[in-house]
């Protein structure tokens, strides 16, 4: 039934056995805590390179057989483990704030701009739309927020004797986080969730700002804001960017098909969507331990905001990039 | 280095080799889900009632999810159990390398199109953009994608460049040897008859053991009835296999 050269080389898969089940074995161990050991690496590879040989013979001998299944899953198994990348953690994350987010804003100078303008004009059109037909702000707001700005009262005031900073620092992130990756992955259906997002929140803010100056609380509703709110209606404006660039690619792949340029610009407006999440924390505890807080003037609060907002301005601008640019040199 | 083949992905490997992954399709990725979605509202809701316990002094009163004001013991028995369900899926993805427990029960694991497994940042996007593929209700748009692309991918996926594949574990029991006076290739073809005895037509089955166990000079045990043949056959093929007599 079997031929002599086949029975050769069977004989040879045989004796193979062991350092197949042993080869595994230290696969295993590599994946394991203690398996940044590089001589047991070199030693592996040696090994899957004749685990290589092993399965071509396999393969050339039994195409289908449950030896040639099997060492074709320790092969994939040994590829998966031996060639992958790096483990990045916290050095990729300090890259990613140092250099990418800033070589992605620059890249992202277009979408940025008219996001953030459609989030001013679409603000402009809810102020006069409200200051107009104040009637509408039921389009906006909730009928308690309504009845309390009537009475004299923004739904803000005394926030914090009902819920403590902490866990309304923790709601707000949620909140605003949420409303920031939505904005971004809603740029998946051709850019339009996007804009209506952005052109929605503008018009709420918008809308908000001119019903409370109605009732003459537009002042207090600034000094609510300001700290937390410089920062954080940047990165909603970012992530409508961002939205906008998933849509562009899907709109307008140019040269690339449809997938290549939505990958890579998922990759690109990704990144810069979560480091602006990233900055949205930020704005949580402002928002839970200075915004509702009436011991701090509008002084502070100001000073706050402007300040978080030039950290921001002074990261993704390139601030701590190693190839930071100053009057065209390189520093 | 990666090329399409069908529903498997080539992948060329330094060595020179080529080994292939098979894509998983909507049946092994609904699978998955359907037991993460499970998980997750077990444990979102084992977290909501051990709460309601504690806050009902004891007892588990609802009156404390009626208040009007949102109070520390609202946001400690709700907060939790929406952490567990919006992080389930990218915590567990990132720490069990592409898996979540659904995942590893369907034998499936999530890689980048080189075969790896997908670097943190690609795992978190094809998460975010589960807002999308969940549109409008019960992940239609999500399904529609997956039906319809060549990877049965959904939008998440594209935009990480990552797809679901059958995790093909090595059995480390095919690899033991079994009589060490039998052929390797005749182990080979009795274990895999074994292993493939109640997919195979019984009349082909029954020739293809007593050609086995004639060719390796046993005797073909005769019982009373096919079953009683049929079960004898297989008791013969193993003992060959392990070498008892």
């Amino acid at each position: 039934m079997v031929g002599q050269g086949e029975e050769a080389l069977g004989h040879w898969l045989e004796s193979r056995r062991g350092s197949w089940q042993e080869f595994e074995r230290r696969l295993a161990a590599l994946r394991g805590p203690a398996g940044d050991d590089v001589e047991t690496v070199v030693e592996l590879m040696g090994s899957y390179r004749a685990l290589g040989r092993d399965l071509s013979l396999a393969r050339r001998l039994w195409p289908e057989g449950r030896i040639t299944r099997s060492l074709e899953a320790l092969f994939t198994h040994a590829y998966d483990t031996l060639h992958r990348p790096p483990a990045d953690g916290f050095q990729a994350l300090v890259e990613l704030f140092r250099e990418q987010a800033p070589a992605d804003v620059r890249a992202l100078r277009g979408p940025i701009a008219i996001s953030s303008l459609i989030f001013v004009v679409t603000g402009l059109m809810g102020w006069w739309l409200i200051w107009n037909y104040p009637e509408l702000a039921r389009l906006f707001a909730s009928a308690e927020m309504i009845e309390e700005v009537e009475q004299g009262r923004l739904w803000t005031d005394g926030l914090l004797n009902v819920v403590p900073s902490s866990l309304l620092s923790i709601g707000i992130m949620a909140n605003n986080i949420t409303v920031t990756l939505t904005a971004f992955a809603l740029g998946a259906l051709y850019g339009v969730g996007t804009l209506y997002m952005i052109g929605l929140n503008g018009l709420m803010l918008g809308g908000i700002f001119a019903f409370t100056a109605h009732h003459g609380l537009a002042g207090r509703l600034f000094e609510f804001v300001v700290a937390h709110g410089t920062v954080e209606l940047s990165v909603i404006a970012l992530a409508g960017a961002c939205g906008l660039k998933l849509g562009e690619a899907l709109a307008r792949p140019g040269d690339r098909s449809r997938r290549e340029a939505f990958q890579a610009s998922a990759a690109q407006a990704g990144r810069l969507a979560v480091v602006g999440a990233v900055f949205l924390v930020g704005c949580g505890v402002i928002e839970g331990f200075v915004s509702p807080d009436e011991r701090f003037p509008l002084a502070i609060r100001v000073t706050i905001g402007t300040a978080y907002w030039l950290v921001f301005a002074a990261v993704l601008g390139g601030g701590l990039s190693r190839h930071r640019r100053w009057s065209g040199k390189t520093l | 280095m990666e090329t399409a083949q069908d529903n498997r992905i080539m992948l060329r490997t330094a060595a020179g080799v080529e080994v292939g992954v098979t894509i998983a399709g909507l049946g092994g990725r609904s699978f998955a889900f359907l037991i993460d979605w499970h998980i997750r509202l077990l444990l979102a809701l084992t977290w909501l009632l051990a709460a309601g316990i504690i806050l009902g002094g004891g007892e588990l009163r609802g009156e404390w999810m009626e208040s009007d004001e949102l109070g520390l013991g609202f946001y400690l028995a709700v907060l939790p159990p929406l952490l567990i369900y919006l992080f389930y899926h990218p915590v567990l993805e990132i720490a069990m390398q592409g898996r979540t427990p659904g995942k590893r029960m369907a034998g499936i694991r999530i890689v980048d199109r080189s075969g790896h497994t997908p670097t943190v940042g690609a795992l978190l996007l094809r998460n975010v953009l589960r807002l999308v593929d969940s549109l409008p209700a019960y992940y239609l748009l999500g399904i529609g994608v997956v039906l319809a692309s060549r990877d049965t991918v959904r939008i998440g996926d594209m935009a990480a460049g990552t797809v679901l594949v059958y995790e093909e574990r090595p059995k480390l029991d095919v690899l033991a040897q079994h009589n060490p006076r039998l052929h390797p290739l005749w182990q080979e073809m009795l274990a895999d008859l074994l292993e493939r005895w109640r997919t195979l037509d019984p009349n082909v089955r029954t020739e293809l053991a007593e050609r086995l166990l004639a060719g390796a000079g046993r005797e073909i045990p005769q019982g009373k009835g096919k079953e009683n043949s049929d079960l004898r056959l297989r008791v013969a093929l193993s003992q060959l296999l392990n070498g008892e007599h």
